[in-house]
């Protein structure tokens, strides 16, 4: 049913075999450019363009680089060439249209980092480079039914499921999926599916319902992970300098954590060439380095580690970045669980300062 | 579609040795109606960019109300600033903006107006000083208080001597080491509060120049009794974009770029780093 007519969100719910999926994928791929996880040499799995659903398996493990933030904001881009002539410089933007792209079975963490990068690039400013991707992709999220063992998206309200802003959202049950369509784009892509999709019952419907509710409940391993008195106390800029020193004592300054982290978005710009000659490119940057604030003259306003470990999250959990965003900079994808050699991580920080003044 | 990293043909019309190693750029936008569409407020910035050598922001030293062109002041200090000093008339660079908040000049109307330099501090202080000039009776008193280290080291020293004549202004300067030609004030800026009188409630100050004189400016007008709202200052932080997405000049949930680079003290004051 189309619900628009009385004020409710557009949504329609299908249902699709297992079996079905890989075709449904062949079918979108022979009109647009399909990404999917696609298992690597290492045993890793990287979103990469397919020809076929045969090629991926859905029950990868998620990529240490969030596919999303790799499409749309990838970690080093040309934003334009230049050329001298006589004395005049020619710089030109070279970036491609790109054609319609499909990220086929991101999970839902990462979709949400891509509702939060929506707002960071397109808000004020607008990011040209971001919109033109932005505009010609269409995801299909996967609800995960099985959180890994560093996951906690559930404690940062951005999984495992989501209410709003997918395109096509899929949730496993037994031999099926359950198609949740969310947007223009997402019935566009359903459609070519065809007669693969049958309405679901409300018996399907509840059956997502009672998964999704079981795994927010039971299947989460590290449910250590709220972060409201985090928030409150790195607001409140009252937290300790010993346990920041703890901290910023167990950080090496390797940006691991920047990088991996699908809603980090600072980025350096360099030109690579001679005045003759070259790009321009930006590169992901990361405030973990002391070169990141480093003045001409030496002057660093964030010289010490602790100063970064500090800033780091400000800029993740403070009230005033909430309000700017809409919501805290992290998702609980859990991937800085497994990126940061001294454990600093968004579950430990949050242990950490929860744990102090008690 | 605009791409906002797109810098526009600039072209330098003139350079103005400054001190050793300070030199002042004219710009203007070779193409004749950008130049004519570039309005700014004083206090804003524009990125400078030359392509193989980098992009840097420079707050602009003129006011909007003087057509035609825009100046920066800049010193040779890394590599994208050291490549411009090499330039000559006639040459190209690539300009993006304006961007920032700029200087409250409407809100300011009908106060007395201090403004206390430091060193090269001075240029973007000068976009609202010619501002104000040019708009003299929306103000009231205008003080302006210069310092630098050596006689040397005195920027628009060719300017300076005009404003010491005006009737309608009160400038001092002081150099922190004098020389044998020196006849003025010797000491660092706020020796020279000492012999000016503000209506405090009033006055509103515009601060600029290096962190250790704003630090002692500050304290001084404080201890006179300004109000921090009305102590005005504009920072710098190493910046790539200019437009508030790479994250580099950010200062608590504040960005130099978008919410800067003018803050009052109070706003300063309450940022959870140090500024």
């Amino acid at each position: 049913m189309d619900c628009r007519e009385i004020g409710e969100t557009f949504m329609k719910v299908k249902i699709i075999n297992k079996e079905d999926v890989t075709r449904w994928i062949d079918k979108i791929a022979e009109k647009y450019n399909v990404l999917g996880p696609v298992k690597i040499k290492s045993g890793d799995y990287e979103f990469k363009k397919i020809k076929s659903g045969n090629e991926i398996s859905l029950d990868y493990i998620n990529p240490v680089i969030s596919p999303v933030k790799q499409f749309l904001f990838p970690s080093k881009e040309v934003m334009m060439k230049y050329e001298k002539k006589g004395k005049s410089v020619d710089a030109k933007v070279e970036q491609q249209v790109t054609e319609k792209t499909v990220l086929f079975g991101i999970r839902t963490c990462d979709l949400s980092a891509m509702l939060f990068l929506d707002k960071f690039f397109l808000d004020g400013f607008k990011d040209t480079f971001y919109e033109l991707r932005r505009n010609s992709l269409i995801t299909v999220n996967l609800v995960c039914t099985e959180p890994f063992e560093s996951c906690f998206c559930v404690c940062a309200d951005a999984g495992p499921d989501r209410k709003e802003g997918f395109d096509v959202q899929l949730t496993k049950i037994n031999g099926s999926y359950v198609a949740e369509i969310g947007s223009e784009k997402g019935e566009e892509i359903v459609k070519i599916g065809g007669s693969l999709f049958k309405d679901a019952s409300q018996e399907d419907i509840d059956k997502k319902e009672k998964i999704v509710k079981d795994t927010k409940e039971n299947k989460f391993k590290m449910p250590t992970s709220y972060f409201s008195k985090a928030i409150r106390h790195v607001t409140a800029n009252d937290i300790d300098e010993k346990t920041w020193d703890q901290l910023a004592s167990r950080c090496v300054g390797c940006g691991s954590c920047s990088y991996v982290c699908p809603t980090c978005t600072c980025f350096n710009v360099l030109d690579i060439g001679t005045t003759n000659k070259g790009e321009r490119v930006r590169t992901w940057d990361s405030c973990m380095y002391s070169g990141f604030t480093r003045e001409v003259s030496g002057h660093n306003p964030r010289p010490v580690f602790k100063d970064r470990v500090k800033r780091r999250y400000y800029h993740k959990l403070s009230y005033y970045y909430m309000k700017k965003m809409g919501q805290h900079g992290c998702v609980g994808c859990g991937r800085c669980v497994i990126a940061c050699i001294g454990g600093i991580d968004m579950p430990m920080v949050s242990k950490f300062i929860r744990r102090q003044g008690q | 579609m605009d791409n906002i990293y797109l810098p526009l043909k600039a072209e330098i019309k003139d350079i103005k040795e400054e001190t050793a190693d300070t030199k002042t750029f004219t710009l203007s936008f070779k193409d004749k109606k950008v130049q004519e569409e570039f309005n700014y407020k004083p206090g804003q910035f524009i990125e400078l960019s030359i392509f193989g050598a980098g992009e840097a922001p420079f707050g602009m030293a003129t006011s909007p109300t003087r057509k035609g062109y825009f100046i920066i002041t800049v010193r040779a200090v890394g590599k994208l600033t050291r490549a411009l000093h090499n330039l000559k008339v006639g040459d190209e660079v690539g300009i993006r903006g304006p961007f920032g908040n700029g200087f409250p000049y409407e809100e300011v109307k009908g106060k007395d107006i201090l403004f206390v330099g430091g060193g090269i501090g001075l240029p973007p202080l000068r976009s609202l000083i010619h501002y104000m000039f040019d708009n003299r009776q929306d103000y009231g008193n205008i003080t302006i208080l210069y310092g630098a280290r050596t006689p040397k080291d005195l920027v628009y020293k060719y300017e300076l001597e005009e404003w010491e004549k005006r009737e309608d202004i009160k400038f001092l300067v002081t150099v922190d080491v004098g020389d044998e030609t020196w006849k003025k004030d010797i000491g660092v800026v706020p020796i020279l509060f000492k012999k000016v009188q503000f209506d405090v409630p009033n006055t509103v100050a515009f601060v600029c120049g290096p962190p250790i004189m704003i630090k002692f400016v500050i304290q001084d007008l404080l201890k006179m009794g300004f109000k921090e709202e009305n102590i005005i200052s504009t920072l710098e932080r190493y910046m790539k974009c200019g437009v508030g997405k790479c994250g580099h000049c950010a200062i608590g949930h504040k960005y130099v770029c978008i919410d800067g680079p003018v803050f009052n003290y109070k706003q300063i004051k309450n940022l959870p780093e140090r500024v």
